[in-house]
């Protein structure tokens, strides 16, 4: 069923009565009451009203007969009815069914021709009993159901039935919500994450909320305070949900406004009008519509979180980490989520409070203490991210690293990824921990790679850093190198670690790039991605980088027509770097005072054509353009040791005047000593 | 109307995409694909893992054309696509009995 704004349809030649016509005017004039954008739980609250009014006059003057009851459902049920909202509605009677239907026609048909959407069903007590025992929507839509009108003891009866089977079995209903919850991500997908979100039914949308509630109307027969009040929901929490639920109520009306539809998936085309409409303008790094969608996922993120808590207390009743004593300092509550990550069970309420409670400044300071606390956390593995998670959930995450702020929450509006940039990143060290230890890892590579890793804190570290430069100004890297240069840096990791997590953020996109849009039969290429990753260990980590990175970014980037390209370039890579063509291990074969002859033969030996040309002084083919002869530049550059670059440079010197100005031995050659005059100072014979 | 579909190096594709427009094509299809041809899959080593590649990463790229552009398109793309080594690829050409642009509705050569 589609819904509509009332009063949209074309009229069907007949004026509404009166209480109809009332409502249509209400209802215009409510929308108009505050800007699209601003239609929240109390136009929602209000919407309803005006619309009970209206049914309760029509239900009178359509004369019922004694027995029945008219109630609202659902939604409408709850008191929040969105602008095009449909509206639900139960007749509870005792008699026939097919004796009602002429009051249901004289009920509804005014409707109808005004353009609601009504939905409508005639049931005795005990056929709602049946309904809700057979499916959980008509379970959970009897539990919000409230009395309008007609005969209130059999409406009593019918909500009492429905109440009380529920109530036998309060951790069962608990157990189908979360499966339902689990049912809904699955087709419609997190609305933390997804760039086209569900308001509703996705995960984290307004369905978490409604779940939590009926929980509080079965286990207790109160609202979310009961939650609060049994431990179930901690005060910080509940304010969480709250906001989230104004939030997104005001998000999904501006939708039905906009759109003058029932739909509540803010698609792509929307998002324009509803961050104008909710007040989301450009700043510096963020338009509008990222803004908005920036806080969908923060709030999305809050109830799919604390809705899941709540449950998996719920359902774990005493077994709960509760945790042992949280020390309230920066380290102690870094070493507390390591524990945590180490573990399965879910945290106690209590144990949260005791995390925020402590006393943890803005920014940290970091000393040996928190590093050696933040690295055991991050060894972790998959539970890492978790913790890191719960940390930026309760907004200490960026105290302990500022440069994490400009990424949470940011939407990535590129056809591969499924995820904001933060998450991204944690579901990528997620994937590299899992890389690292997973035992049924069908990859080869990867298995053999994970013994290569030299320093397993840095690829971790990586891993959490390689997209910090996406902060909505371009060029990624480049930023997202400054970026993790600096929290490195603040953290005073060893330079083992520091070196190598600083390489994985500079070159995360080298082996794919490459691997897909370059030809890797040129030796050249093959020999510059070489030199630019220096040595195997180095090459092992950036090819989990970029297995990890690609799984965590969605099932697009990582398929086998990729991962074939990508590890024909690494296996031709490791080549290069285990035979030490041109690489250290010639270098080292090169012991210093080599003559140099020896060592002009070696190096031809080694040499890619190019680069044998330019030794003997040849002139290259018109061909070979200078560009291509930077990779070996860079070679050298990178892999050889001072006292050879330095041979080698006296060595070709004389090249620097061969051929025309413009000559490719010449460019070459001047380039090289560019180079060299940076690395060794050597600016020609004296 | 003619569909030319053509199998090529991933690398290739700018190339080829350049030349075609060189030509006066006006849009193309582009497609991920794996397969193998006389030069079947290979085995590649990484240090101690040895792992056969049974299907050669290649892209495939589909145009429509009118019958008397299809050689220069045919053309283009085997100039464009070659690098004298094994694996360069493969193109063949169908007849197309019909074309139609969703849009407007047209048909036939008008739609290309």
């Amino acid at each position: 069923m589609t819904g509509a704004l009332p009063g949209t349809a074309a009229g069907r030649g007949r004026e509404p009565p009166a209480p109809v016509a009332r409502l249509l005017g209400q209802l215009r004039a409510l929308d108009r009451a505050c800007s699209p954008g601003h239609h929240g739980r109390w136009s929602a609250r209000r919407r309803a009203e005006l619309v009970d009014r209206c049914l309760r006059e029509l239900f009178d003057a359509a004369g019922p007969p004694p027995g029945v009851a008219l109630a609202a459902l659902g939604g409408y049920g709850r008191g929040e009815l969105a602008p095009a909202s449909d509206l639900d509605l139960l007749i509870v009677h005792r008699g026939r069914a097919e004796d009602l239907r002429s009051l249901a026609e004289r009920l509804l048909y005014p409707l109808w021709d005004a353009g609601f959407s009504v939905g409508h069903a005639l049931r005795t007590p005990d056929e709602c009993l049946a309904f809700a025992a057979g499916r959980l929507d008509a379970a959970t839509s009897m539990l919000d159901a409230r009395f309008l009108a007609g005969d209130l003891l059999v409406f009593d009866e019918a909500h009492r039935l429905v109440r009380g089977w529920l109530r036998e079995d309060p951790r069962g209903f608990a157990a189908r919500l979360v499966e339902d919850a689990r049912e809904r991500e699955e087709r419609a997908g997190a609305t933390s994450r997804v760039l086209e979100p569900d308001l509703k039914e996705g995960r984290g949308g307004l369905r978490d909320l409604h779940a939590l509630t009926w929980v509080a109307r079965v286990a207790f027969d109160g609202d979310l305070g009961a939650l609060v009040g049994f431990g179930l929901l901690r005060d910080r929490e509940r304010e969480a949900l709250e906001d989230a639920w104004e939030f997104l109520t005001r998000a999904r009306s501006a939708i039905h406004l906009e759109t003058g539809r029932r739909s509540d998936r803010l698609l792509l085309e929307l998002q324009p009008a509803v961050a104008g409409a909710m007040g989301f303008v450009d700043e510096p790094g963020l338009t509008g519509p990222d803004g908005l969608m920036r806080a969908v996922f923060e709030h999305a993120r809050q109830v799919e979180h604390v809705g899941g808590a709540v449950l998996d207390r719920f359902l774990a009743g005493d077994q709960l980490v509760v945790g042992a004593e949280v020390e309230p300092t920066p380290a102690g509550v870094l070493r507390a989520l390591a524990d945590l990550a180490a573990g399965s069970a879910p945290p106690a309420p209590g144990f949260l409070d005791a995390v925020e409670r402590a006393d943890v400044p803005d920014p940290v300071p970091w000393d040996d203490e928190v590093r050696e606390a933040f690295l055991r956390l991050l060894r972790a593995g998959e539970g890492a991210a978790a913790a890191l998670d719960a940390l930026d959930r309760m907004g200490l995450l960026v105290r302990f690293l500022p440069e994490w702020a400009p990424v949470r929450c940011r939407p990535q509006r590129d056809p591969y990824h499924r995820s904001p940039v933060d998450v991204h990143l944690l579901d990528t060290l997620a994937g590299a921990a899992r890389l690292l230890e997973d035992e049924d890892e069908d990859d080869p590579v990867v298995r053999e790679a994970r013994r290569l890793v030299p320093d397993r804190d840095g690829l971790l570290l990586g891993a959490l850093f390689h997209d910090a430069g996406k902060v909505g100004l371009g060029g990624h890297v480049a930023a997202g190198v400054r970026q993790a240069r600096s929290a490195l840096d603040r953290m005073g990791l060893p330079p083992a670690s520091r070196d190598l997590a600083l390489f994985l953020v500079e070159h995360h996109l080298l082996l794919s790039d490459t691997a897909t849009r370059r030809d890797l039969e040129d030796d050249d290429l093959v020999l510059d991605v070489a030199a630019r990753v220096g040595d195997q260990g180095r090459l092992a980590a950036l090819y989990l980088l970029t297995v990890a990175d690609a799984r965590a970014t969605g099932p697009a980037a990582w398929t086998p027509w990729r991962r074939t390209l990508v590890r024909e370039l690494v296996a031709k890579v490791q080549h290069v770097l285990e035979r030490g063509e041109m690489g250290p291990e010639l270098a080292e074969r090169l012991a210093p005072g080599t003559v140099d002859a020896g060592f002009r033969a070696a190096l031809a030996r080694a040499a890619t054509p190019a680069m044998r040309r330019v030794l003997s002084g040849l002139a290259p083919s018109g061909a070979q353009r200078p560009e291509r002869l930077s990779a070996l530049e860079r070679l050298m550059w990178a892999a050889t040791p001072l006292e050879h670059l330095r041979r080698l440079a006296e060595m070709a010197w004389p090249l620097s005047a061969v051929g025309s100005a413009r000559g490719v031995v010449r460019l070459y050659a001047e380039r090289f000593f560019r180079l060299v005059r940076r690395r060794v100072g050597w600016r020609g014979p004296e | 109307m003619k569909l030319v579909v053509a199998v090529i190096k991933p690398h290739k594709l700018d190339e080829v995409k350049e030349a075609l427009r060189d030509v006066g094509v006006q849009g193309l299809t582009t497609s991920d694909v794996e397969g193998f041809g006389r030069q079947r899959g290979h085995t590649e080593v990484y240090r101690g893992a040895e792992y056969q590649v049974d299907f050669v990463p290649k892209v495939k790229v589909e145009v429509l054309v009118d019958d008397a552009d299809a050689q220069g398109v045919v053309d283009a793309i085997t100039k464009a696509a070659r690098t004298g080594k094994i694996g360069d690829g493969k193109i063949w050409v169908l007849p197309v009995e019909q074309v139609v642009r969703i849009r407007t509705g047209e048909r036939g050569p008008d739609a290309l």
